[in-house]
Parts: structure tokens; sequence; C-alpha cells
């Protein structure tokens, strides 16, 4: 025979009214959704924000003047863009005095036809000079990047040691990158002369804008600006020493500024919204709580009349919730893995910004505190029925649809 | 072994003040059987409350084997009631989510149970007395109106009570139950129970022996 201890009274009450039962966790189960959604995205986007300061070391970038916004893109989402300088411009804009290292790249469009397997942005970088790329390249490959090598993003379909063709050319997949949330996952590293009879190949099948380009073009060079130097400064000096030349700056600083002011309102409006949710499903579940609570009057007057005292009493409704609670945010932790796994990868397109999947201790960590919040939200809500019906009298208790 | 002492509740109806129990005196002692009787409202089921410590009285005090009931915190006051007090309140109070049997044995698991022990041989044994033994697995929402006061009154006396208080326990029944229920107070009382009943009709009572008190308006008639 069973103990008919708290937990149990508790339990056969809850499975006795499965209607009511549900209603109440469907309610956290809502609500631990809301709360374990909202927590991996916040975090996503704040590992993608991170992943793009860490890989911004450098403090500006100069392109042909009126293609800043397509070297952002290209950047923070991997868009294709397909803008150059001259060589002999190149030289003479990384001699400028306030410029402490500099380092060109060429960027190059993959096409999206028979002559290309992805579609990509080419980047070329010069090994001699490059600061920026090299160091976590070289993580990946100690060797170095020689002719013919290419290194992929993490989101290009290929492995090291595969075979990719890009412009009618095969190349060998080098190392493929670890995931950075930024445009780098679109990306293929190719050094310098690499880069270059990528480029030829791409003017030679016709590509976009190919036609004014020399082959010994450069699209960006990137700047680290002597340290006594203010980055206005030097966007004043670039501007007006080459003012002839139209060379436009972006300020990485800007840059990740814009990504973070996009990051602190993403996470306000995430926030404000969780908050909202966890107050509604507050107000929801002390509504449904104090309605049931008030339908089992006569029934909690038995229990006092049968030599319950109050506390005991309380007791029972506190657990009672507290297993409908745990039920829900139990069901609501399934659905939204249910829903995260098979949406990850659109989350991050779906938010427009540096978005690095959360890992598995980031996981677990939302997932806990999550369910700690749906956990107290049925006792929390309950609380208020439960101290009015204890302190209630009763024989005024018994007197209820007697 | 139960003083009622000058027993006074006030209640206010539109505005007025007036006394729903009115300076009730009376005892009853170990094995006793009093019934009180009076019309819709004179007072009875407050004088029961009192009695069971549900409900404070307003002058006066209830002494339950020494202890007065009016100056005990809830905690004694619950334990006491659980231990002490079988209380069979008015209509339907066994509960629907359990069984008849876990019903009887609830008040058990209810109080302080230094010993540990388990109710439910004491259970069966007050089913079968109460002659609704095989409807033990049954949920009450299976039950007659009859079968179901038989099964409040067998947990009311799970922990072997002093007092055993019954408000209007055969108003929904008919003559033939109503007489068995009554038959089952007398029988309570003569195995050294204080029993309560409060009823408004005296026919069940035909052939019982008992003592009588009646209410009017809250006053001793
Ligand atoms: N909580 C209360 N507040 C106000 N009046 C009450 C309350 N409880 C009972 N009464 C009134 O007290 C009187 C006695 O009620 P009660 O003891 O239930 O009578 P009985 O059980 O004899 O029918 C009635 O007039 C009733 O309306
Ligand atoms: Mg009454």
């Amino acid at each position: 025979m069973r103990r008919l201890n708290t937990l149990a009274l508790s339990l056969r009450n809850i499975l006795r009214r499965p209607y009511r039962t549900v209603c109440l966790a469907g309610v956290v189960a809502l609500l631990m959704c809301v709360l374990t959604g909202g927590g991996l995205l916040t975090t996503g986007l704040r590992n993608g924000a991170e992943s793009l300061s860490g890989r911004l070391g450098a403090d500006a970038l100069l392109v042909p003047a009126g293609y800043e916004h397509e070297a952002e893109g290209a950047l923070l989402r991997g868009e294709p863009s397909a803008f150059w300088f001259d060589a002999e411009l190149a030289e003479r804009l990384m001699a400028d005095v306030n410029i402490e290292r500099a380092t060109p790249q060429l960027f190059i469009s993959s096409f999206d036809s028979e002559h290309c397997d992805a579609k990509v942005q080419f980047i070329g970088v010069d090994p001699a000079t490059d600061f920026v790329v090299s160091p976590w390249l070289s993580e990946s490959l100690p060797g170095g990047l020689r002719d013919g090598d290419i290194i992929i993003g993490s989101k290009i379909t290929g492995k090291a040691g595969s075979f990719l063709t890009f412009f009618g050319r095969k190349y060998t997949v080098a190392a493929k990158l670890a995931e950075t949330g930024i445009g780098f996952d679109t990306s293929v590293f190719v050094n310098m002369p690499t880069a270059r009879t990528a480029f030829r190949d791409y003017i030679a099948l016709g590509g976009q804008g190919g036609s004014t380009a020399t082959t010994d073009a450069v699209s960006s060079i990137v700047v680290k600006v002597k340290r006594d130097v203010s980055l206005t400064e030097f966007s004043r000096g670039i501007r007006y020493g080459f003012r002839a030349e139209n060379v436009g700056v972006v300020l990485t600083k800007t840059l990740f500024d814009s990504v973070s002011r996009g990051l602190e309102s993403m996470i306000t409006v995430i926030t404000v919204i969780a908050a909202a949710l966890f107050l509604a499903a507050l107000g929801v579940l002390a509504i449904l709580f104090s309605v049931t609570v008030n339908e089992r009057r006569r029934e909690f007057g038995v229990y006092r009349a049968m030599g319950a005292t109050k506390i005991k009493l309380a007791t029972l409704i506190l657990t009672e919730s507290a297993l409908v609670s745990f039920t829900g945010a139990i069901v609501g932790a399934g659905l939204i893995a249910l829903i995260y796994f098979s949406f990850d990868t659109a989350i991050g397109l779906a938010a427009d910004m540096p978005y690095l999947k959360p890992n598995a201790e980031q996981i677990a960590f939302t997932l806990l505190t999550s369910f700690a919040v749906s956990l107290i939200a049925g006792p929390l809500a309950s609380g208020f029925a439960a101290g009015r019906i204890t302190n209630s009298v009763t024989s005024v208790l018994l007197r209820e649809n007697a | 072994m139960l003083t009622v002492n000058n027993v006074s509740k006030l209640y206010r109806r539109g505005g007025r003040e007036f006394a729903a129990v009115d300076g009730i005196t009376f005892t009853v002692a170990k094995g006793g059987f009093t019934v009180i009787s009076g019309h819709s409202g004179s007072g009875k089921s407050t004088l029961l409350n009192i009695i069971a410590g549900l409900l404070k009285p307003d002058n006066g005090t209830v002494t339950l084997d020494g202890a007065d009931l009016t100056a005990l915190g809830d905690r004694e006051l619950s334990e006491l009631r659980n231990q002490k007090i079988g209380y069979i309140p008015q209509g339907h109070s066994v509960l629907e989510n359990l069984t008849v049997l876990e019903n009887t044995a609830l008040p058990f698991y209810l109080g302080k149970r230094p010993g540990g022990g388990e109710p439910y041989s004491a259970a069966k044994t007050l089913l079968t007395r109460m002659g609704i033994a095989e409807l033990a697995g049954q949920y009450p929402a299976e039950l007659s109106g009859g079968e179901l006061r038989r099964a409040s009154i067998a947990r009311a006396l799970i922990n072997s009570p002093a007092l055993l208080i019954a408000d209007e326990p055969t108003s929904d029944l008919d003559l033939d139950n109503a007489r068995t229920v009554m038959s089952l107070f007398a029988d309570t009382a003569n195995s050294g129970v204080a029993v309560i009943v409060v009823t408004h009709e005296t026919q069940s009572l035909e052939g019982l022996t008992y003592s009588s008190i009646k209410l009017k308006s809250g006053k001793e008639d």
C-alpha cells in the first residue's frame, strides 16, 4: 500500500486531473521554449560578435571609394564582391606615413555556373606581409599556404585532401577552418600567386568588372595604423592625400561598433520579449492556479478538518505546482531541442548578423537557467492562492458547495 | 472529557451583529452520545465547528481532555484535531482523487507519527465495520450517498479519536440508510468514544439512547 505523503498526494491530484495539468504545464513549456530559445539566440549573437572582434586584428580597410559597404558585406556575411585598385595605387597607399603595417588582399567572387563548385568569396592573402588572416590560418595549416592550395571556410562543402573546382581550375583543399560566424565561413583563402591565377581565369571567363581590372590588381589594403596616429587623423590623411584617386576607408572599429550596437538592440528586444513572456506566463499561471485552488476550497477544508496544518496545506499546493512546472519545463526542453536542432543553421542566416552556434557548455548553461526559471514559475504563481487558502477559516472553506 | 463552557459566536449581517451561537454550555462524557437538533440556521454547524477547533468563538472555552482548544496555535490545534477529533463535515467530504481505502487511511498520514506503522489494516477493519469493505478500491464517484457517509465515518475513526463529531450525517439519506448510520454512531459511542451528532430530524434515532440538546437562534431551547 502507498504511503500518502505530500509528494504522493500531489502526484495523485495531478494525475487524476489530466486536463488541468496539461493546461498548466503547457504554459510552463511555452515559457521554457521562449527562455531557452532567446538565451541560445543571444549567446550565438554574442559569440558571433566576439569572433568578429577576435578576427579584426587590423584598424582599417582601404577600398575603392563607393565600395565600403560591399567590403563590410564581404567581411561580415561573405557576400561575394568585386572591386579593385591598380597595383601602382596599392603600392603608394601602403607607403602612407601613418601606416605601421599594411597587406594587400585580392577578392574574387565565384560564379554560379559549371566553372565553380560553390558560391564563395575567394580571398588572396600575401603571406609575406599578412598579419590578419595568417595567424589563425596557421592554426589549421602550420606549413602555410602553398601555391595551388586552398583553405576553405566551415560552411563550404569539402574536406582536407579533396578537390574543388573554381573558375574552371581544380584546387586541393589544404585545410578547413573552424566556424567563425562571419563572412569567412563562406570564403576560400589562397596565397597571392594562386589568387592571381584564379583572377586571370576569372577575367578570361568574363567575370563581372574583370575587363576594367589589371591582373596585378588589389581589392583592399588591410592596415594597422601607427600607434601615435588617431584613426580620424589617418582617415583624413588618406582621403586628402589620395583625393584624386577616390579611396574609401572602412574603420574596423566603426564596423565593430555598428555590429555591437545591432547586437545590443537585438539582445534588448529578445530580453524584453522574454521578460514580458515570463510575466505574462506568471500572470496566466496565477489566474489558472487561483481558479483551480478556488474550485478546491472544500477539498482543502477537508484536509484541515482532518488535521493538516496550514504549512502542510501550503506545501501540498506548492508541491503540486512545482510538479506541474517540472513537467512543463521538461516538455519545453524537449520541444526547444527539437526546434533548435532542426533550424540552427537558419537561425544565423535569419539574424543577418555574425552568429556563432553556442557550444555545448553554453547550451547546457542556457538550458539549466531557463529550467530553473520555469521551475519556480509554478510555485511563484500559486503562492498567492496558497497563502489565501491557508489563511481562510476552515469552517468557511467547508461551507463551499457542500 | 469534553466541556463546552458559555460559548458564543457573533456574526454580522446587514450591518447588524447577531449571535449565531449564544452562551452554550454542556459536557459530553467518554462513551456519551449527544444529539444536537434545531431548525436550519439555529447555529448547529457553527457550534460544531467551534467544538472541532475549526472556528474561534468570540466568547467561552472548549476543553477536550484538559486542553483548551480556544487557546491553541495552529500547529497544536491541528495535531489535536488529527489525533483526538474525528470530524465529519456536512455534505460530501470524501476526496475524489483517492480511493475509499486511501481516504480512510489519509488522516494517519496527515499527523506526526513518531512510531511509524501503517494504517491500511486498521482502515480495512473499519470499512468492514461500516459494511463497505468491498468498496475499498473504488473511487468516490462510484459510491452512493449512504456509502460515502459510511466511508467518511471510517475515515473519522482511523486515528482512534476521543471525540467524533458529525454534521447532519443523514440529511441526504433515506430513512433506512439514516437508521444504519445513526446506529453506527451509537455503536461508536458504546465503544468508548464521545459522539456528537447534529441533525434536524430525529426519526432515524428511534430506539437509540442519547442525550439531546435543542438549539433555537443560537440558544439552548
Ligand atoms: N461565516 C458566516 N458569516 C455570517 N453569518 C454566518 C456565517 N456562518 C453562519 N452564519 C449564520 O449563522 C447562523 C447559523 O448558521 P449555522 O450554524 O450554519 O446554522 P445551522 O447549521 O443550524 O443551519 C445562520 O443565520 C447563518 O446564516
Ligand atoms: Mg448546518
